[in-house]
């Protein structure tokens, strides 16, 4: 697993949005993101300068109530932006993470996704998906570290995938 | 004219059955049992289940018109039944909302269209929300005390996921002046709660905790106050709120602090007079930022009359203010007083899909109808 962490600063953020874009940009999978992080510590900051980045027109508002809201991008793909916050049950989780969801070469972005985490990462464990893990923790009133985690599919890889990372 | 009303935007299941603006049965099935005159409730372990929910909550719906029709002293015919024949359209919420729970009412209320010939009206949440105010009991009692609507007005939509501001000219002439670029404001309440320990949901609770508690022992700020718009930002507010407390918490450790934390350690540090004036200072913050955009809004459009949607109307001191704000002004302030109306349901879709059908806006293509989980207004 490729590991990354730093202190970051709210300028930096857009370097780290940065990254992320160049990881959708490249793979032809579905690109998974687990926002991992305290109430205030900067997950909806970093899925706001991603969308921007992403040339997303409107604004990213706290999915926190609705759960899910989603925005289009180029070539009629989505990304979803879920929170996790509000659910208690897997039972909610199977009703708003859906198999409609997990296709094409939809962005998703998922706050919280350490509440639910092994259940995620087994729904997640599949060859057209590939998953990253941002974490972030308070540092500072306007400091955060944040840690990168790419869940690299070789460490699980299974006999006859020649998939490309 | 009847209307069937279904209301699948989020969390609960709703439905309603509404003659003009008259509310006629309301059934929720919801996990939170809070409502008391509509016996149509059901406490639940799930939430979200409306294709599961949906066709027991319609079957209710009527038989709770049966039972109403069947009291009247002078019931014409006892023998006949108030049935789906009887309804002349049915609305369903199509936006905005929760994409996967939009689907479950819109794919009922559409099979229902077509298996009894009945015209089809998808509704606005928001709109909803809005004419929530113009809803009518069983005797033609106005539950917010509006007669009609008097134009222009404006309608404030305060709840956990929405925080908007829309200036009307008449029916459906909208202009969404104001909304959040954030968070919304009962969502806020919502997680400072959380930050002072409260268990989910907070907000209702900060405000009685707030009552015991100094609101100017802390000066958090109010974001947005000085843009020239009708905009707010609570995102803002709630990291203040947050590293307020981190500072409390050091202030009473020996030991010069770690600068990394845990938001749920900080809570148990502090005393319970600490967590009242926070409560209070930040619910005067979060009140006060509101207030300023919409007493701005006041002054520049002179309206009629204001008219409040959403759950955050609940809170006591955030009416106070905004009452006092409006009669400063000589601007009637109206919202629904039963909490119900002013949270998610489909009393509020059913009269306002009569004003949908009243200006024609009814669905053309049934099947083409999809959800738009993003809809504004």
């Amino acid at each position: 697993m490729k590991v990354n962490s730093k202190i970051v600063t709210l300028e930096d953020l857009n370097k780290i949005a940065s990254k992320i874009v160049q990881t959708y940009n490249k793979t032809n999978k579905i690109l998974v993101i687990g926002l991992i992080g305290d109430l205030g510590s900067g997950k909806t900051t970093l899925v706001k300068e991603i969308a921007k980045q992403l040339n997303v027109n409107q604004p990213i508002i706290s999915p926190t109530f609705i759960i899910d809201r989603e925005y289009k991008l180029k070539n009629n793909n989505i990304m979803h932006h879920i929170d996790l916050y509000r659910l208690e049950t897997e039972t909610e989780l199977n009703e708003i993470i859906t198999e409609g969801l997990i296709q094409n070469h939809n962005l998703i972005l998922i706050e919280w996704y350490d509440r639910f985490s092994s259940y995620l990462d087994k729904l997640f464990d599949r060859n057209d998906v590939k998953l990253l893990k941002v974490y972030f923790e308070h540092y500072g009133e306007f400091e955060r570290v944040i840690k990168i985690v790419y869940e690299n599919t070789i460490i699980k890889h299974k006999p006859n995938d020649n998939s490309n990372q | 004219m009847n209307i069937l009303a279904i209301d699948t935007s989020c969390d609960d299941t709703s439905v309603a059955i509404t003659e003009d603006r008259k509310l006629l049965a309301n059934v929720f099935w919801s996990k939170i049992k809070t409502y008391e005159k509509w016996g149509g409730v059901v406490p639940s372990e799930a939430k979200r289940q409306h294709i599961e929910f949906l066709p027991k909550a319609l079957e209710k719906a009527f038989e709770d018109v049966n039972a109403a029709l069947n009291q009247q002293p002078q019931s014409k015919n006892p023998k006949s039944k108030f049935t789906i024949e009887n309804i002349d359209s049915i609305a369903v919420t199509y936006g905005p909302g929760l994409a996967i729970a939009l689907e479950s009412g819109i794919q009922t209320a559409k099979n229902l269209a077509k298996k009894h010939n009945k015209k089809l009206i998808a509704v606005n949440h928001m709109i909803g929300h809005i004419y929530s105010n113009l809803v009518l009991d069983e005797n033609g009692k106005s539950y917010s005390g509006v007669d009609e609507f008097e134009f222009p007005l404006l309608a404030l939509t305060i709840s956990g996921g929405h925080t908007d501001l829309y200036l009307m000219h008449n029916h459906f002439d909208f202009n969404h002046i104001g909304y959040t670029i954030d968070d919304a404001i009962g969502e806020t309440f919502d997680k400072v709660g959380r930050m002072i320990g409260l268990p989910y949901p907070a907000g209702p609770k900060i405000e009685k905790l707030a009552q015991e508690g100094n609101e100017d022992a802390f000066k958090f700020p109010r974001p947005m106050s000085n843009s020239n718009d009708y905009l707010w930002s609570y995102s803002g507010l709630k990291t203040a709120v947050l590293y307020t407390i981190k500072k409390l918490v050091d202030e009473y450790e020996d030991k010069p602090q770690k600068k990394k934390f845990k938001v749920e350690d900080l809570s148990e540090k502090l005393t319970d007079q600490q967590i009242k004036d926070i409560a209070a200072s930040f619910q005067r913050a979060a009140v006060e930022a509101l207030l300023i955009k919409v007493k701005k809004a006041l002054v520049e459009f002179n309206p009629k009359m204001l008219v409040v949607g959403g759950g955050v109307i609940a809170n006591s001191y955030l009416r106070e203010k905004l009452q006092a704000e409006c009669e400063k002004k000589d601007v009637p302030l109206y919202y629904p007083k039963p909490i119900w109306l002013c949270t998610d349901n489909a009393a509020m879709i059913g009269v306002t899909g009569y004003y949908y059908a009243k200006y024609n806006k009814f669905v053309e293509n049934i099947d083409e109808l999809d959800r738009i989980p993003n809809l504004r207004i």
